[in-house]
């Protein structure tokens, strides 16, 4: 049996505020095969982002194990973390983020700079990655000068110009329209069955997990067995 | 996109902040570089000074008068190769505007003795010598007004209650005040004087030249020795410690600069952090992206100094140049009278360019680093939940 690219052993992450511990995540243990498009689904306050920060190791887990291809995500020190991240992760968040002064075409360029590329061979990854997004003819507009789902569609040309091992999407149709969400849903399903991208999706929208391979819910910082689903009330 | 073009990017984010935080620099570091060239052209005064020449004046003040008569006991000292009676006239020539140069009658036949550095053709010095209403006027002076060999000038007294007409005799090189001074005959003024007023002969100063370093301290103690005990007791002392007295008259002046120098680096580094504080913390969640991109610490906190070092370097150097075209190379600012002839020349030199632009790195520097180092510290979770 191969080895998962994502292995999470025991991992609890308690936050404490004062004298109050919050219990974000308790006890989970996950596996995520190369190649899957993994939703993770819960309500508000269920533990999804956090977990998703663990794994790209922008958080530290209070107790178990992270393991991304094999690395130990939580033994790294921050250099290493943002070496690696920029090598192994891409993310795609709700609000886009993209930098506002810089084009399209700069913003998808923007993680290329660490890495010691040409000026050419950076055009063309970045040209690539815009064209695979549908945005070849976007290259010099500002990210005011586009649509929502544009906007988003360049986050995500950001996130694969790398090349990475896994993108890490948080409620990347959080702010769209249902027609651009489902363009940019579309789009994540196309990475993964195309180019093979191991995808975790975070969503509390039950029609975006529709588009992954498989779905995982999270209550209360629990990570519930597959096929079960968090609770009605919950999820109004 | 290079490094320098995602620097420029963001220092242009909010144009209006950045200009106006570019021209605060930029003021600041024109009166720097004003201040510090005033402290220089002290100290090149002071270094222009010859080590041989003794100004000898009233012990009490050089405003106090000393007899003409002091000068004979004086050239009896050995060591002493030449004296002349010497007094700053500070009349007007046509208007104030015009009287841009300083002016001082002395004994025409020793004058050479003692300011060697003169360069007047023998011609020129024979004509001055002989004609008692003859004036020498510094090259530079001349080419300024106009003036030519045989033109009359009229200075009108101020401090003394007297008019003298004088004719150009001579055109000298060499320094003496950047070849911006005029002499003239002692006599004619001591003349003009008596004639006008029925005034006694007096001097304001004895100027001398002994015959090596080793005489001037023997010198200066033998004169003031000589006329300790007399109406008129006399202070004497090098040309640089007269020089540098004459200064400390106008205040302590290097002590005002470098207190005006750090009031003004202190407002500028306050207005710079402000600045740069606000646009560190717009810019917070972005950082956080970067972070979460690949960028580590030490990357952030590089391309936000640059900012800073770019938006302040930037001024320094517009301060800096400014000062260096309007007073040196356009002499937009006629700094002789501005300055009451104290001062013919203001040059902001390369040195004080430099040390502009070191003042401005300094304060982009210091101001960049803590807010800065505090949005590179921040956890990249903690940099996403920032609402800016």
């Amino acid at each position: 049996m191969t080895q998962p690219l994502v292995e999470i052993r025991n991992l609890s992450r308690i936050f404490r505020r004062d004298s109050v511990e919050v219990v974000a995540l308790k006890d989970i243990n996950l596996d995520i095969p190369e190649g899957d498009f993994l939703a993770l689904m819960g309500p508000s306050g269920s533990g999804k982002t956090t977990l998703l920060n663990i794994i790209a190791g922008l958080d530290k887990p209070t107790s178990g194990v992270v393991r991304v291809g094999g690395i130990e995500v939580q033994r790294m020190n921050e250099d290493e973390l943002a070496e690696w991240r920029n090598h192994h992760v891409g993310f795609v968040f709700q609000t886009f983020n993209l930098i506002p002064v810089l084009t399209a075409f700069e913003n998808v360029e923007l993680p290329l700079l660490l890495t010691g590329l040409s000026g050419q061979e950076r055009r063309e990854h970045v040209l690539t990655a815009l064209k695979l997004v549908g945005l070849a003819d976007r290259v010099d507009h500002y990210p005011r000068q586009l649509s929502g789902g544009q906007e988003q569609r360049v986050a995500i040309a950001r996130a694969i110009v790398t090349d990475p091992t896994i993108i890490l999407a948080d409620e990347p149709t959080g702010n769209l329209d249902a027609r651009s969400a489902e363009e940019i849903l579309t789009l994540l399903q196309q990475l993964n069955e195309q180019l093979h991208k191991t995808i975790i999706l975070v969503t509390h929208d039950p029609r975006a997990a529709h588009y992954a391979k498989h779905e995982r819910h999270l209550e209360k910082g629990v990570l519930l067995p597959p096929g079960v689903t968090y609770t009605v009330e919950e999820r109004a | 996109m290079s490094y320098p073009g995602f620097i420029w990017k963001n220092g242009m984010r909010n144009k209006r902040r950045t200009v106006l935080t570019v021209l605060s620099v930029s003021l600041a570091i024109f009166v720097l570089s004003t201040l510090l060239t005033l402290v220089h052209e002290i100290d090149r005064n002071l270094e222009e000074s010859n080590p041989l020449r003794l100004v000898t004046r009233h012990a009490v003040s050089p405003t106090n008068m000393l007899p003409l008569r002091h000068r004979a006991r004086i050239e009896q000292i050995p060591g002493v190769v030449a004296v002349t009676p010497f007094t700053w006239f500070g009349g007007i020539y046509i208007d104030e505007a015009h009287t841009d140069f300083a002016q001082f009658a002395c004994d025409p036949r020793v004058l050479f003795d003692i300011y060697t550095e003169i360069r007047l053709p023998p011609e020129q010095r024979r004509a001055f010598i002989r004609e008692r209403t003859a004036v020498i006027v510094g090259r530079r002076k001349a080419e300024e007004h106009g003036w030519t060999l045989g033109d009359r000038i009229t200075l009108r007294g101020t401090v003394f209650p007297v008019d003298l007409e004088l004719t150009i005799r001579g055109i000298f090189t060499g320094s003496v005040n950047d070849e911006s001074s005029i002499f003239f005959h002692h006599e004619y003024f001591e003349q003009a004087l008596k004639e006008t007023m029925g005034w006694p002969a007096f001097t304001a100063m004895y100027w001398l030249r002994v015959d090596s370093i080793s005489s001037v301290s023997r010198v200066s103690q033998a004169i003031d020795a000589l006329f300790r005990n007399t109406d008129a007791p006399t202070k004497t002392e090098t040309e640089r410690a007269f020089q540098a007295e004459f200064f400390t008259m106008l205040g302590n002046l290097k002590t005002l600069v470098a207190t005006l120098s750090g009031v003004i680096l202190f407002t500028l580094l306050l207005v710079t952090m402000n600045t740069m504080a606000m646009s560190v913390r717009e810019r917070t969640r972005e950082i956080a992206i970067m972070k979460s991109l690949g960028f580590r610490r030490r990357e952030v906190l590089a391309l936000l100094i640059a900012e800073g070092l770019l938006m302040t370097l930037t001024g320094g150097l517009i301060g800096s140049l400014v000062a260096r075209l309007i007073f040196t190379h356009f002499a937009l600012v006629d700094i002789g009278r501005l300055t009451l002839n104290i001062f013919q020349r203001f040059e902001v030199t390369g040195e004080v360019i430099g040390l502009g632009l070191l003042a401005s790195a300094l304060v982009g520097l210091l101001s960049t680093v803590i807010p800065a180092s505090r949005a590179a510290r921040l956890t990249v979770a903690d940099g996403l939940r920032h609402l800016g």
